[in-house]
């Protein structure tokens, strides 16, 4: 019965996905604009330290096939991180369509989450041609990981980057619920993580007491600290803080997100009818 | 029997921000704003009985949506008790949410992008429709609707009336017992709003349904419910059979008459109040009580061709209803 119940429900998620995915094929040109942001901004990494390594072996204490291996990696990571359709969530919930959802047997946590899942999955899907030509482009070391172990935890820093990013940005959307004025915010976290998350340098090439304070932010767990696990360039230790810092954050938005939610639900007017 | 949709005092109230015009007015409101309250619902009470088809009217802002959204748990009430399907709205149990289903006429569940089949897939997975339910219902709504040919299309590609129809099997599909529909036929053509009304008819006695519908077309109501509560300024002022919005509320009863003579229209005022005339025929507004005897009067003093005693068209006496405030 119990068994029955959990199928049932993956199902609907399952198919919530599908049908994300389903229709993120009719805005193509959408999708292919993001695909093409993304890598402008890979090509832009590569070239950037391709050029500082042509004048010098080593920069901040890394050899150029190690960098370009870590953008190659860092970027990779950041497209299943960081591509999301929770965009949507503020103008549904200020248009008022948020009732469609609200009296169906939904979670609405999860129907988001689903269709985040559809879109990373069609992103890691047209990514792979993308990323054959970049690697033929700019030659990185591919560096295959020497334990099992590291595959396992780079899928748990990934998984716990994912949830927290997903939190995040839920946050964002339900601001929906208090003001439309929701894209200024998220412009602004959005320039924070194009430096703090380790998508166009590696973060250690800061000051040491800059990566200090940044390893307390959720920032580097987004790109930077599952990179670092799949290069395995970190010792055990960090590794366990790492994964220990990335859960405690995904905790603490998902505590933020759901908070949000049983307030602005309680606000909440269904607007337009 | 015991009711289906019990609503004891319900209040809502909204708060509503208020801006003076102009670009001076949102700067100040940048600094203080003003809030106002407004009393959408208030102090309404009502009992619904299961397989009932009730009519919800009002003018605009009335309160009826809100009260819909109230029972199908998208609002917290201000007060009151309210017990749909014996489940509180709000807590949006998914055993309730299974039972019920809200269709709004300016409000589309369906995939704008993909077939409305994609949606009615989407809606299986959600209700968990076993498949056998699932096959029966569709094949019984797409018939009774007639949407075969449809269902593939892009819904961005259907008309208006396609797409209300589609809306309904996908708001339907889970065979809900309680049928909150808002406004389901704004903006159809006549042909479509008959469509629509026969439908909803043949769900109620089909399925055995309980319905409550809002609609600002007098039609809609007239034909399909037996009973009909008003409300106006979130207040009920009546709840009980359409005939007896007549009795209750109707002050006049209208005299039609076709003349045989040409006739002065002064001398007709001593009748009632004239409402049209143009020889042969007039149409005199005369009190209720006195109908019989003004008509009697009428033949008397009158060569008459044809006289006919008529209650007044029900959308006049509601339009009186709300104009009068009670």
């Amino acid at each position: 019965m119990g068994n029955k119940l959990l199928l049932n429900s993956l199902k609907k998620y399952w198919v919530i996905a599908k049908i994300t995915w389903m229709n993120g094929f009719t805005y193509i040109t959408s999708f292919v604009m993001w695909r093409v942001r993304q890598i402008i901004q890979m090509i832009v990494a590569l070239s950037l330290w391709e050029s500082i390594f042509a004048s010098t072996t080593t920069a901040f204490g890394y050899t150029s096939a190690r960098m370009l291996t870590y953008i190659f990696a860092a970027n990779i990571i950041g497209f299943i991180v960081t591509s999301s359709r929770t965009i949507g969530v503020s103008s549904i919930i200020h248009s008022g369509d948020l009732s469609l959802y609200l009296v169906k047997p939904l979670n609405f946590f999860l129907y988001w989450f689903s269709g985040d899942i559809a879109d990373k999955l069609q992103n890691i899907a047209f990514s792979l041609t993308e990323l054959t030509v970049l690697f033929f482009i700019f030659h990185p070391t591919l560096y295959i990981p020497t334990h099992i172990a590291t595959l396992f935890l780079t899928l748990l820093a990934v998984s716990g980057a994912t949830v927290m990013y997903f939190f995040i940005n839920m946050m964002f959307g339900l601001l929906g619920f208090w003001t439309p004025d929701v894209w200024a915010p998220r412009f602004l976290f959005f320039t924070v993580i194009f430096f703090t998350s380790g998508s166009f340098f590696p973060l250690d090439i800061f000051p040491k007491i800059i990566v200090d304070i940044l390893s307390y932010t959720p920032f580097p767990y987004m790109m930077f600290f599952p990179t670092k696990v799949l290069l395995e360039q970190l010792s055990s230790i960090e590794i366990v803080r790492g994964l220990l810092f990335t859960g405690a954050w995904a905790t603490l938005c998902g505590l933020g997100a759901f908070t949000m939610w049983s307030r602005g639900i309680r606000t909440y007017e269904a607007e337009g009818r | 029997m015991e009711s289906i949709i019990s609503v004891q005092h319900l209040k809502k109230y909204y708060k509503v921000y208020k801006k003076q015009p102009g670009l001076m007015g949102s700067l100040k409101a940048l600094f203080a704003r003003k809030y106002e309250s407004v009393q959408a619902v208030n102090d309404i009470s009502f009992e619904i009985e299961p397989g009932e088809l009730v009519g919800f009217i009002g003018p605009n802002g009335a309160g009826k949506t809100t009260t819909l959204k109230v029972l199908s748990g998208l609002l917290y009430p201000t007060a009151g008790e309210i017990s749909v399907l014996g489940f509180t709205p709000w807590d949006r149990k998914p055993e309730f949410q299974k039972q019920f289903s809200l269709v709004m006429g300016q409000k589309n569940q369906l995939w704008w992008d993909l077939p409305a089949m994609e949606t009615f897939l989407l809606n299986k997975a959600i209700y968990e429709i076993p498949d056998a339910q699932y096959k029966h219902t569709l094949n019984k709504l797409v018939t009774l609707l007639d949407v075969k040919d449809v269902m593939n299309i892009q819904v961005r590609k259907l008309s208006l009336g396609q797409r209300m129809k589609c809306e309904l099997i996908a708001a339907l599909l889970h065979n809900p017992k309680v049928l909150f529909l808002d406004e389901p036929t704004i903006g159809l053509d006549v042909v479509m709003q008959k469509v629509m009304r026969d439908f909803v008819r043949e769900y109620n006695t089909t399925f055995g349904a309980t319905i409550l519908l809002t609609s600002h077309y007098m039609d809609d109501v007239k034909e399909l419910c037996k009973r009909v509560i008003i409300i106006d300024h979130g207040k009920k002022l009546f709840d009980g059979k359409l005939q007896d919005i007549i009795d209750k509320y109707a002050k006049n009863k209208i005299l039609s008459v076709v003349f045989a003579k040409e006739t002065d229209q002064k001398k007709l005022e001593t009748i009632g109040k004239v409402k049209s005339f143009e020889f042969p025929s007039a149409t005199i507004l005369v009190p209720r009580k006195e109908a019989s005897r003004l008509a009697a009067k009428l033949l008397e003093d009158f060569s008459i061709a044809d006289l006919n005693i008529e209650e007044p068209p029900i959308e006049a006496i509601i339009r009186d209803v709300f104009q009068n405030g009670k």
